[in-house]
C-alpha cells in the first residue's frame, strides 16, 4: 500500500501579514532576505467514527502561523509541535508569479539534506517539518497574496506501508502502553518549548518495559540490540493515513541511518476527550536507499481554497483601509436611526439617488452638507461664474484660494466636488459650469447655439437625476429648471431666501389623474414657485442696487432653509407616492414615518417661526401650467427662445394677459358699482 | 457598571459557563510596547474557537488575479484532498471599555486558513439566520469593524449604544422576588446581556446557564 497523506493546510493570522507588510515597508524595502518564523501544528478535531454529531469542527491538520510568529524567542511555551520556516516577501506581483517554484523547493530540500547529513536533524527533528511561505503584499490595497510550501523529500520509489495497521493494543500490553504515555509525557517535560515531532520508543520485551527517548539516541539504542520503534506525533485526521511529516521521517531514516524497513508508531495526541490515544502502528518499507547525492523530487505546495495549486489572497482592506472604515462608520451612524426612530428608513436607497444641485452658492453648499449627512453619495453641482472673495465664509465648500481662479468650472466647482469626496471617500461628486438661460435675458443671434446647448445639457442632467434642488440666486433662473422638471415629472425642491424669510417647497408634477386628453400633459398636483405670481419672470438684476442684487440675508437663514429642503426631500423619497403625494398640513396628514410631507414651508427668522402652507397649482402659471408644458412639448426650442427674448411672451402664452385683462374689466365694473352705491 | 464589577461578574460567569462545557478564559491585558500600552492588572473574557459551518458562496466572487497558475508539475500524487468544507472560526471577547463604562462584545471571524471574514459575510452569517421577531436585534447589533482595544487586532464589535435602555427594561422584567446582593445582580445582568447580544452575532450560551440557580433562596 502506497503511503498517502491528507493535504497539509496552513492557517495564517491576519496580524502576521500586517506585521510583515510593515516590515517590508520600513525595514526590508527591496530586500528579498527571507525572514525566519515559527509555526505550530494545530490538532484537528476528529469526528468519532460513525457519528456526524459535530460536523462544524475543522477536520484538517493545520500549521498555524500566529501573530507573533516572527518573535522567535516568544516566551510563551507552546504545547505543540513547533516548526520553523522562512517567509520571502516579493517586490512585485510578477516576480512572485514568475518565481521558479520547483527550483525554490529544490533549494530548500538541498538544505534539508545537508542538515540530515550533518546530524542537525537528530538534534532538532523539527527541521524535517519545516514550512516556507512566499508573499506578495500589495501595500496600497492591503491585499496579501501568499503561498505555503511544505517541503517533502521524496524517494525515487514511493515508500509503501504494510497492509495491516495494528493497534497498540495488538502489539503491547496495557501496562506497556501506560509506560509509553508516561515516557511521552516525560519527553514533553524535558523538551521545553515545543514538542519534538519525532522520537524513538525502545521496547525491552524481556523486561516488559517501554521507554521514550529523543531521536538522537537511536544509534546507541540500536547497538544495544533492543527493539526500536520510531514515534511520530501524528496530526492526521484520517484513521488510516498518517500525516505528511512521516514521509520526511522515512527519508531521513533511510538517508541518515540506511534504514529501509522500520516500524513507526503514530502517536495521536488528541486533546478533545482529554485522553491520549496511540492506536496505530505502521510498518514501512522502501526498496532502496535514497540517493545521497541529489534529491530526486521535492513536492507539496499548498492548494488554495478552491483546491487548486495557487496562492491564497487575504484582503485586509475592510479592516485596515481607513477609507473603508470611514464609509462603514458613516453608514452605521445612519443605521442607528433605524433602531428606534425609523425602522423603515431606507438609507441604502438614499446612497444611490442622484442629486442635482442647481446653484453651488450658499444654498448649494448647505444642501450638499445635509445630503452628505443623510448618506446621499451622488451629487452633481451646476453653477457658473467666479468665486468671489465674500463667498467662502458662507459657502463652506469653497476656500480663499478658489477666489483666485478665473471661473468656477476651471478649478473651483470641481474643487467643491473634490472637497465633498474628501469628507466622505465614497462620495461621487461632480461639477458642471453651465449658465441657465433665463426669460427676460435675450439671446443674441450668435449665442443661440451655445444657449441651446446649455438647455440640452440641463435637460440631460435633469433627465438623469432623481432629485433636483433649485438653489439659484435669481427668480428668473428658476424658470427653465421648473419647466423641465415638471415636463419630466422629476421631484424638484425649491429654496428661496429673502433677508430674514425663506420658502422651501416641493414643486408639483403633472398628475395622470388630472388627464382628460391622453395626448396632452395634464396639470400638476401642486403649485410651483411661479404659481403665486401674476407676472412672468424677467430680468431682476437690472436697475437694482448692490444690496438688492446680492442675496443679502441673515447668515443663519441659508443653513436652516437648506436643511429643511433636504428633510423634505428625504420625506418625499420615503412616501409611497413620491412627488405625486398630496400636501399634508398640520390638520390633514397622510405622511410617512418621518412625519408630514408638506408642500411648502415659509420661515420667518424675525419671529423664529415657520408656517406650513399648501399652494394650489395655478392654471395660468408661466412655468408649470398644462398650457405652458404642452406648448414646450410641441414647439421645444423655438418656444424657449421666444420666452427668453420676448418680454411679454410667457404672460401671453400662459393666458395671464387675458386673465389680467378680464380682471381689470371686472375691477372697472366693480368700481362703477361702488361709485353707484356711494352716490345713490 | 464599574470595571471591578465587570471583572467579578465576568469571573463568576466564566466559572458557571465552564461548568456547562463552554470554555471561557480570562485573559490578562498584556503590554503592547509598540503602541505604548503599558501593563495593567485588568483583563478580558475570551471564548475562542467557536466553529460555524461556512455559508455557500459563489466561488467566482473571490477570484484573484493569480489563479489558474499552470503548475501541474507540483501536484503531489500522494496527497489526499479533503472533500469536506472546513468550518469558519469565531472568537468572542468581552472587553470592558472605559469610554462606554460597560462591557462590550468583540468578535472576529476567520476562515480555517486564517483569513478574516469581512463585515458583510459576518452580517449574513450571524444575522441572516435570525427570524422576524429577532430582526430588531439584528438591526441594533450590527457588528462593525473595530480594533480590539487590548490586542489591537482587527475585530468587529457590537455597538453598546442601546444596551442600557434595553437592559434596564429586561432587568426589570426578570426582577427576582427577593432583594439580591449586588454581585448577584451584576452576574444576572452579565448573563442576560451576553445571551441577548451574543445571539445577534452567533454566540449561543449553554441553555443550562439560565436555568441554573446557584444560590437558591
Amino acid at each position: 500500500m502506497a503511503l498517502r497523506h491528507p493535504a497539509p493546510a496552513s492557517s495564517l493570522d491576519a496580524s502576521f501579514l500586517s506585521r510583515i507588510a510593515s516590515l517590508k515597508l520600513h525595514d526590508l524595502r527591496l530586500s528579498l532576505r527571507p525572514l525566519p518564523f515559527t509555526a505550530s501544528f494545530c490538532l484537528p478535531h476528529r469526528v468519532p467514527q460513525g457519528s456526524s454529531s459535530s460536523p462544524s469542527q475543522p477536520s484538517q491538520e493545520r500549521l498555524v502561523v500566529a501573530a507573533d510568529a516572527l518573535d522567535l524567542d516568544a516566551s510563551a511555551i507552546k504545547r505543540a509541535v513547533l516548526t520553523t520556516g522562512e517567509v520571502t516577501i516579493f517586490n512585485t506581483i510578477e516576480s512572485f508569479k514568475e518565481l521558479d517554484k520547483k527550483q525554490f523547493l529544490h533549494n530548500i530540500a538541498t538544505e534539508m539534506c545537508r542538515q540530515i547529513d550533518s546530524g542537525e536533524v537528530e538534534e532538532n527533528p523539527s527541521l524535517l517539518v519545516r514550512c516556507d511561505v512566499i508573499v506578495f503584499s500589495d501595500l496600497k490595497d492591503y491585499k496579501h497574496y501568499y503561498w505555503f510550501a511544505f517541503p517533502a523529500l521524496c524517494f525515487p520509489d514511493p515508500p509503501t506501508l504494510s497492509d495491516s495497521i495494528l493497534s497498540m493494543e495488538d502489539v503491547m500490553s496495557s501496562d506497556m502502553i501506560h509506560q509509553l504515555h508516561i515516557g511521552y509525557n516525560g519527553l514533553l517535560e524535558s523538551s521545553g518549548n515545543g514538542i519534538p515531532p519525532f522520537f524513538i520508543v525502545v521496547e525491552d520485551k524481556d523486561a516488559n518495559t517501554v521507554s521514550v527517548k529523543p531521536l538522537s539516541h537511536y544509534p546507541a539504542c540500536a547497538q544495544s540490540g533492543k527493539q526500536v520503534l520510531f514515534g511520530f506525533v501524528d496530526h492526521s485526521p484520517l484513521q488510516s493515513n498518517p500525516g505528511w511529516p512521516l514521509r520526511n521521517l522515512l527519508y531521513f531514516l533511510n538517508r541518515r541511518w540506511s534504514l529501509s524497513d522500520v516500524t513507526v508508531l503514530c502517536y495521536r495526541d488528541f486533546s478533545e476527550n482529554m485522553q491520549r490515544e496511540s492506536q496505530a502502528e505502521w510498518h514501512s518499507r522502501q526498496g532502496r536507499r535514497a540517493d545521497s547525492d541529489r534529491v530526486k523530487e521535492t513536492l507539496s505546495w499548498e492548494l488554495n481554497q478552491k483546491g487548486k495549486l495557487g496562492p491564497r489572497c487575504a484582503d485586509l482592506a475592510p479592516f485596515m483601509d481607513p477609507k473603508r472604515r470611514a464609509i462603514e462608520s458613516a453608514d452605521l451612524n445612519l443605521k442607528l436611526m433605524r433602531w428606534r426612530f425609523l425602522p423603515n428608513l431606507d438609507t441604502e436607497s438614499l446612497s444611490h439617488k442622484r442629486c442635482l444641485l442647481l446653484g453651488a452658492g450658499t444654498l448649494g453648499c448647505n444642501v450638499a452638507r445635509s445630503l452628505t449627512s443623510w448618506g446621499f453619495r451622488k451629487i452633481t453641482f451646476v453653477d457658473y461664474g467666479k468665486v468671489s472673495y465674500s463667498n467662502p465664509t458662507r459657502q463652506w465648500l469653497f476656500e480663499f484660494e478658489d477666489c483666485l481662479s478665473l471661473s468656477r468650472s476651471d478649478v473651483s466647482l470641481q474643487a467643491a466636488a473634490d472637497r465633498l469626496s474628501r469628507i466622505v471617500p465614497n462620495m461621487e461628486a461632480e461639477g458642471f459650469e453651465l449658465s441657465i438661460p433665463m426669460p427676460g435675458h435675450p439671446v443674441a443671434e450668435e449665442l443661440q447655439g451655445k444657449v441651446l446647448a446649455d438647455v440640452a445639457k440641463l435637460a440631460d442632467l435633469i433627465q438623469h437625476a432623481d432629485l433636483i434642488f433649485l438653489l439659484t440666486d435669481t427668480r428668473e433662473s428658476r424658470w427653465l429648471p421648473t419647466l423641465l422638471c415638471a415636463c419630466k415629472s422629476k421631484p424638484c425642491i425649491n429654496v428661496a431666501l429673502g433677508f430674514d424669510t425663506f420658502v422651501v417647497m416641493r414643486h408639483g408634477v403633472p398628475d395622470p389623474a388630472n388627464a382628460t386628453d391622453p395626448q396632452q400633459i395634464p396639470s400638476c398636483n401642486l403649485g410651483c414657485y411661479f404659481c403665486n405670481d401674476v407676472v412672468a419672470p424677467m430680468n431682476s438684476t437690472r436697475n437694482r442696487t448692490l444690496d438688492q442684487q446680492c442675496t443679502a440675508t441673515r447668515p443663519g437663514l441659508s443653513p436652516i432653509a437648506s436643511s429643511i429642503a433636504v428633510e423634505i426631500a428625504v420625506s418625499l423619497l420615503h412616501h409611497p407616492k413620491g412627488c405625486l403625494a398630496q400636501a399634508d398640513t398640520e390638520e390633514e396628514q397622510e405622511g410617512t414615518d418621518l412625519g408630514i410631507l408638506p408642500h411648502q414651508i415659509r420661515g420667518f427668522l424675525s419671529s423664529f417661526s415657520n408656517v406650513v402652507v399648501q399652494g394650489r397649482p395655478f392654471k395660468h402659471c408661466t412655468a408649470c401650467s398644462a398650457v405652458i408644458l404642452n406648448q414646450y412639448a410641441t414647439r421645444g426650442n423655438e418656444f424657449l427662445l421666444r420666452a427668453f427674448n420676448e418680454p411679454n411672451f410667457l404672460e401671453e402664452a400662459s393666458g395671464l394677459t387675458d386673465m389680467l385683462r378680464e380682471g381689470e374689466a371686472l375691477m372697472e365694473d366693480w368700481e362703477d358699482d361702488e361709485v353707484e352705491e356711494l352716490e345713490p | 457598571m464599574k470595571y471591578e464589577e465587570f471583572q467579578s461578574a465576568a469571573m463568576a460567569f466564566m466559572a458557571e459557563a465552564n461548568d456547562h462545557g463552554q470554555e471561557w478564559k480570562w485573559v490578562p491585558n498584556h503590554p503592547r510596547p509598540l503602541q505604548n500600552v503599558g501593563a495593567d492588572d485588568r483583563g478580558y473574557l475570551a471564548l475562542e474557537e467557536v466553529y460555524r459551518e461556512p455559508l455557500e458562496i459563489d466561488s467566482t466572487e473571490n477570484r484573484n488575479e493569480l489563479d489558474d497558475e499552470d503548475s501541474c508539475t507540483f501536484i503531489d500524487p500522494s496527497v489526499i484532498k479533503s472533500e469536506t468544507a472546513q468550518p469558519n472560526m469565531y472568537r468572542y471577547h468581552v472587553v470592558y471599555v472605559e469610554a462606554y463604562q460597560c462591557p462590550v462584545l468583540f468578535l472576529q471571524g476567520k476562515s480555517i486558513d486564517g483569513r478574516l471574514l469581512d463585515t458583510e459575510y459576518i452580517w449574513r452569517d450571524c444575522c441572516g439566520s435570525m427570524n422576524h421577531e429577532q430582526s430588531w436585534l439584528t438591526d441594533s447589533c450590527l457588528p462593525t469593524p473595530e480594533e480590539h482595544p487590548v490586542t489591537g487586532e482587527p475585530f468587529h464589535f457590537v455597538h453598546p449604544c442601546r444596551s442600557k435602555d434595553f437592559m434596564d427594561a429586561i432587568m426589570q422584567a426578570f426582577l427576582p422576588s427577593v432583594q439580591e446582593p449586588c454581585t448577584q445582580s451584576n452576574l444576572r445582568y452579565f448573563k442576560l446581556w451576553l445571551s441577548v447580544y451574543g445571539q445577534a452575532v452567533g454566540l449561543r450560551l449553554p441553555l443550562a446557564l439560565h436555568s441554573s440557580n446557584p444560590h437558591p433562596t
